[in-house]
């Protein structure tokens, strides 16, 4: 017994104490009355009978037992330790190399299991990596795509033992075509030019920790119109299964790859009639994925477009495609994010013409879309991408702007406030994640002055404010498991740079 | 029974037979004394001007299967589209801005843009029929550069030609070329870079001798800048007076006189706007005039000079009363000197605003092309409609000899979704054309043509 006790304590994630409520849902579906108030209430509400009280210690037991194989099974199915609460402590950003391709795409980061950040961006038409060691300073920026080849959308991830993956869009054939021109006197008077025969793919190259790069790979056939493949998705889980995702028409495609396997072949994931758009892939380090983008559906004034979501299991197969939403006359921005135990979130937005709403829907692990319910709403026009993540607690939290509001949902499924520190200024990118301990942190990027604001959703401890350059891109976050934490954005204006801050945990 | 049965049968039959003729009538324009509308294009682009002897001449990008065509076609008095004629054969540029102009003596040049696929670069090119030739080859009239911009093409008595376009982009210039009466393209110029915020009016004198007028500066620190070609070269030429501050819009042509004329909005004190000319006499500007005032900053809206016998004329819209009510207005200069305006139209349209919470003020919605030669004619636009589709009804008014305009009639009896092109007047007839859109589902633009004997 006192073996037992050690291996559950041990293998017990370091996660906040569940709620009470949480508490609840998992004492009444074991069977369990409400608990009792006090040792006085237990000792009057227990069984006197001798038949009842050997049912105690055998449940104890069955469900001690059950503890343990859930344990095993998810350490046999993800390889995760336990995680640690993200570092919020960020050191000064760090211009780590441009310029940036902002037209080609915001630059990508991931954390792996050693804390060693690695940022991937778009550097006129090329994609470049660098990466950075606990402590240390970053690696020259390293081009991994063919220089002969216009690449852009660079998606990055790494796994825990330090292995990367980048994947790009590649145009992979071309034809330029010149037509001079001359003035009345016969003087040059220039030229136009363009590209005829276009093909593009997506491409993905990997690393090894402390290897050298593999050959560029090319996982999606090609295709001629420059719409497809704008968005491509990287989730890749801390024991290294990866998921490649990326549009063609009105379809979803996706690709996996085992640990030190090869790739698996192409899977449609579903799709309309319409274009499919802005495609957002989430994973979750126990493994699995959602996949959420948008059919733009018919045309002239009945155009709409149809959220969809798709759910992959961690053991790779895919869900069906699920319409969460079709009212959006205005692209929604649907962005999705997918917890430890399965469940999954999508949250996006509808612009009217005084109005833009945040909406969401959840979905339990093996369940059914929620219907979708209303988040946040604000008075303006414009919106942005809401961001979503789900805490260890399986409770979704949506980040949703303007203001950078979030919100909480609750057991009985309304969403109601989550009080944030107070951000003067209006937002410009949003950004959430659950760290290694189940935790939520949510990132504001707020204006005038430009600053970038960290803090815990649940609202331990002061936020955490960096300045940024005067004009920035929204950021993205990455979160290791040993706690790094990163945050990556693109200075714009004449002297374009990828810029990451770094967060590391005492060592 | 039967004889009473055969009646009623006689009466329905006749009593048809009259509304067939009636919508006959009133279609074919019969009644206002224009002639049914004939259609050229259509196009992705087009424009269409008026010669002296009442030719139509419409120019339009004709698109089809990625690759695009420059078309011509002409249409003599009294006739119909002639053929249409390729002038620049089907090539893989996008074709924009095409701009038409055709002089009192028959000369015709068609100008466009092309623009790379990406449409961050593009040049001007252009091409010149004489009168009574062919067309020529399109030249390139600009250097590559940036993509889009506004392009004004004008055409002398003689032939001369001038054509300036203003470059939209972050280092703005103005470049422009010209041809000389009988002879050949020369090289562009440019003519003025910086913050170039309005359409170039442009004009060309007999003899050759080019005018480029424009609006430079920023936000309300805006002046009238003019430029003159002559001797090769072009030249900053004094401004009149009173354009050196606020100015919004700007026109330009040489008179029948040979006098240069332009005309220009300014915005002063209070957001009060007002509408002023002035006539290049002896080297110097006259004193400007002030023919219009309104209290809005958006009280006018088209504005057109073109040359008229002995002087110019001088054509403007402006709310009557904002949103609803449309006043368009000319005034005749002669010897230097702006007549007092006339109000030629004053009419009601619907309130264009699309919700008072939305809609930034704007100016008239109203259109106005002058004829470039011979007498005085107006043809504008009088909106009726803005749903399903928006509805206009032409309207054509002729200055009299003494000055007087006629009262507005109505070109077509079935108002368009579209807008006026150009209208002529030679001895005995009037021509109009505009533009059509041919569908809202599919695009394309095409260029109609009408005449009124008289």
């Amino acid at each position: 017994m006192p073996e037992l006790e050690a291996l559950l304590r041990d293998a017990r994630p370091d996660w906040p104490e569940p709620s009470a409520a949480a508490g609840a849902r998992a004492r009444a579906a074991l069977g369990f009355a409400p608990s009792p108030r006090s040792p006085r209430g237990w000792l009057t509400r227990t069984a006197r009978a001798r038949g009842t009280r050997l049912l105690i210690p055998a449940a104890l037991l069955l469900t001690a037992g059950a503890a343990v194989a859930a344990t095993l099974i998810s350490t046999g199915s993800s390889g995760a330790p336990a995680g640690r609460p993200a570092a919020l402590d960020f050191g000064p950003p760090d211009a780590v190399g441009g310029p940036v391709s902002l037209i080609d795409g915001l630059p990508a980061v991931a954390v792996d299991g050693r804390g060693v950040v690695t940022v991937a961006w778009g550097r006129a038409g090329r994609i470049v990596v660098s990466s950075r060691v606990p402590g240390g300073g970053w690696s020259a920026p390293e081009r991994v795509s063919d220089p002969a080849r216009r690449a852009a959308y660079p998606r990055v991830g790494t796994d825990r033992d330090g292995d990367v993956t980048v994947v790009w869009r590649e145009r992979i054939a071309a034809t330029r075509v010149t037509q001079r021109f001359t003035l009345p006197s016969g003087a040059p008077a220039g030229y136009l030019t363009e590209l005829t025969g276009q093909r593009w793919a997506v491409v993905a190259r990997t690393r090894p920790a402390d290897g050298s790069w593999s050959p560029a790979r090319r996982l999606s056939d090609e295709t001629a119109s420059v719409r497809d493949m704008e968005a491509p998705g990287l989730v890749v889980m801390p024991d290294g299964r990866t998921v490649v995702t990326w549009d063609v028409a009105g379809s979803m495609w996706s690709r996996g790859r085992a640990p030190g396997g090869d790739w698996s072949p192409a899977e449609r994931v579903g799709g309309d009639r319409g274009e499919a758009v802005d495609p957002q892939l989430a994973g979750a380090p126990s493994g699995g994925a959602v996949l959420t983008w948008s059919n733009r559906i018919e045309t002239g004034t009945g155009r709409r477009y149809a959220i969809r979501a798709a759910v992959q299991d961690a053991d790779g197969t895919w869900g069906d495609a699920e319409v969460i939403d079709d009212a959006a006359v205005n692209p929604p921005h649907a962005a999705p994010a997918l917890g430890r135990g399965g469940d999954a979130a999508v949250a996006w937005i509808s612009e009217s013409m005084d109005r833009t709403e945040t909406s969401a829907s959840v979905r339990p692990a093996g369940g059914d879309w929620s219907a979708a319910a209303l988040v946040d709403a604000t008075p303006r026009l414009f919106g942005l991408r809401g961001a979503p993540a789900i805490g260890g607690d399986g409770r979704a939290v949506v980040l949703s702007g303007p203001r950078g509001a979030a919100a909480v949902r609750g057991d009985d499924g309304v969403w109601r406030p989550l009080p944030l520190s107070p951000v003067a200024g209006r937002a410009f990118g949003l950004a959430a994640f659950a760290d290694g301990a189940g935790g939520v942190v949510v990132v504001r990027g707020a204006a005038e002055p430009s600053r970038l604001v960290v803090e815990r959703a649940g609202g331990a401890g002061d936020p955490v404010r960096r300045a940024t350059s005067a004009s920035s891109t929204a950021p993205v976050a990455a979160a290791g498991p040993d706690g790094t934490t990163a945050l990556a954005w693109a200075r714009s204006g004449p002297s374009t740079a990828a810029v990451v801050a770094v967060a590391e945990p005492p060592r | 029974m039967r004889t009473r049965a055969a009646v009623v049968a006689g009466v329905v039959v006749a009593v048809a037979l009259a509304a067939g003729v009636a919508l006959w009538a009133t279609r074919g324009g019969d009644a206002t004394g224009w002639s049914a509308p004939q259609a050229a294009g259509p196009g992705a682009d087009a424009d269409a001007a008026v010669a002296g002897d009442g030719t139509a001449v419409a120019a339009w990008a004709e698109e089809h299967r990625g690759a695009t065509a420059v078309v011509t076609a002409e249409r003599r008095p009294g006739g119909d589209w002639g053929a249409p004629r390729t002038i620049l054969p089907a090539q893989r540029w996008t074709v924009r801005n095409v701009s038409v102009a055709a002089g009192a003596g028959g000369d015709v040049t068609v100008a466009f843009r092309l623009i790379g696929r990406r449409g961050g670069r593009g040049l001007v090119m252009g091409a010149h029929r004489p009168a009574g030739g062919g067309w020529e080859a399109p030249q390139a009239l600009t250097r590559v550069g940036a993509g889009y911009g506004d392009l004004a093409t004008a055409v002398a008595p003689d032939g001369g030609v001038a054509v300036a376009t203003a470059a939209v982009g972050t280092r703005t210039h103005l470049d422009a070329t010209v041809r000389d009466p009988g002879g050949l393209w020369t090289d562009p110029q440019e003519v003025a870079r910086g913050l170039i915020v309005a359409r170039p009016g442009v004009a060309v004198a007999p003899g050759g001798r080019a005018y480029v007028a424009t609006v430079e500066g920023f936000g309300r620190s805006t002046h009238l800048a003019l430029y003159v070609h002559a001797g090769g070269d072009w030249r900053a030429a004094p401004a009149p007076t009173g354009a050196d501050d606020g100015v919004g819009a700007v026109a330009l042509a040489v008179g029948g006189d040979g006098v240069p004329v332009v005309a220009w909005t300014r915005r002063g004190p209070g957001g009060a706007t007002t509408l002023a000319a002035s006539a290049l006499r002896g080297g110097a500007w006259n004193p400007a005039q002030v023919l219009d005032r309104g209290p809005l900053a958006t009280t006018f809206g088209d504005l057109a000079v073109a040359p008229a016998p002995g002087g110019a004329a001088v054509a403007w819209a402006r709310w009557g009363r904002e949103w609803t009510r449309v006043a368009v207005r000319a005034a005749l200069v002669r010897d230097g000197r702006a007549a007092p305006p006339a109000d030629v139209d004053v009419f009601d349209i619907p309130d264009i605003r699309a919700g008072a919470q939305v809609s930034t003020p704007g100016p008239p919605p109203t259109r106005i092309s002058v004829s470039q030669a011979g007498s005085p004619v107006l043809l504008w636009d009088r909106l009726v409609g803005r749903a399903p589709a928006v509805a206009g009804r032409l309207q054509v008014s002729r200055a009299s000899a003494s000055g007087m305009w006629t009262p507005p009639e109505a070109v077509d009896a079935a108002p368009i979704d579209g807008w006026p092109l150009a209208v002529g007047a030679a001895r005995d007839r009037v021509v109009a054309t505009w533009a059509e859109y041919v569908s809202p589902a599919t695009g394309g633009i095409r260029v109609i043509a009408s005449e009124r004997i008289g």
